[in-house]
């Protein structure tokens, strides 16, 4: 074999070797140099009313997670927790706290509300962290119910 | 498998385990392992702490961040329910420690209610100064220093003057935190 046809392409496979690598490393979710504001990392969107009740929907920014238990609705005028129908979570092994259970990406709760006492308006509390290691206090926002 | 293949399969080995010493070489010396820092060079927000603003210890007692007024000050966010901020703060408890009486202060003030940050800071053996305050006096506070994002745990160290050196947001890497706090120790006494 060449000789220098063999070093040129253990040279390109080495380089090629490397850059994966490195390219890989320095993915921006990975370190999360310009961590987002918690309204970006965690879009909450305009409630949705169906037959069924309200349907609460979450966008999640990738490497942005948030807490199953730490989700709360309430009626605003009345204070009163509501019941909210939360999808299966990811199990997520926080340490020192052990096993927790979040949501990536998107989350859509359920509101199962009864003709009678639906509220006009939600208090709707959520709390979650980056996988970057940053916590955002917890989030209450007030959302008006739509109409039927 | 032929000779070329075997080559070619030993260079792209060698490439990855390159590149991931390389990757290893560079986060060891210029990167913080999960945090953003920005140091005095780069602020955008005001260059003193804010001397206006009044906390309350555990017990009550208000305090202003001037109290510290003469010691390299790390002014360190913290919660309750933040998990990294718990996982930080064993290492805070021993820089604390370590260059107290070189005049290091570490103070923390807790985003909480005064009985969940009394709660954590007793689980965690906390030895320096906690003060709390609501989400709504904190937020506010903390963008004012620099932390747009509003994001916890974040650290602002302080020269003994009330100069702000350094903002971080995220936790501390050991050797990051312990190199910071002896760089700007020496640079304090060598004044």
């Amino acid at each position: 074999m060449n000789l220098l046809a063999f070093f040129s392409r253990y040279l390109i496979l080495l380089g090629l070797g490397a850059a994966t690598v490195c390219a890989a490393a320095s993915w921006p979710g990975r370190t999360d140099q310009h961590p987002l504001t918690a309204d970006q990392a965690f879009q909450m969107m305009p409630l949705q009313r169906d037959a069924h009740g309200v349907k609460l929907e979450w966008v999640i920014a990738p490497g942005y997670f948030l807490y199953r238990d730490r989700i709360k609705v309430k009626a605003v005028a009345a204070d009163r927790v509501l019941a909210l129908k939360l999808p299966p979570a990811q199990p997520y092994d926080e340490p020192g706290a052990g096993q927790v259970r979040v949501y990536r990406n998107d989350l859509t709760a359920r509101l199962p509300l009864s003709v009678t006492v639906t509220p006009r308006r939600l208090k709707v509390r959520f709390q979650g962290c980056s996988d970057s290691g940053i916590c955002y206090p917890p989030q209450t926002r007030i959302m008006q119910m739509p109409k039927k | 498998m032929s000779k070329i293949v075997r080559v070619a399969l030993a260079a792209l080995l060698a490439g990855i385990i390159l590149g991931v010493l390389a990757v290893g070489i560079y986060e060891h010396l210029f990167s913080s392992p999960s945090g953003v820092s920005q140091t005095a060079a780069e602020n955008v927000a005001p260059e003193t702490l804010p001397t206006n603003v009044k906390l309350t210890d555990l017990r009550g007692h208000s305090y202003r961040f001037s109290h510290w007024h003469g010691r390299l000050l790390l002014v360190n966010f913290w919660a309750s329910w933040c998990g990294p901020c718990k996982r930080e703060i064993p290492l805070l408890i021993k820089m604390q420690k370590k260059y107290g009486a070189q005049g290091f202060q570490i103070v923390g003030p807790a985003v909480d209610t005064r009985a969940a940050a009394r709660r954590t800071s007793h689980r965690l053996h906390i030895d320096y100064p906690v003060l709390t305050g609501t989400p709504a006096e904190m937020i506010p506070l903390m963008n004012k220093l620099g932390n747009e994002p509003g994001g916890l745990p974040f650290s602002v160290l302080v020269s003994p003057n009330g100069q702000i050196l350094e903002r971080h947001l995220g936790m501390f890497g050991h050797r990051e935190l312990e190199k910071l706090i002896k760089a700007n120790l020496s640079a304090t006494t060598s004044q």
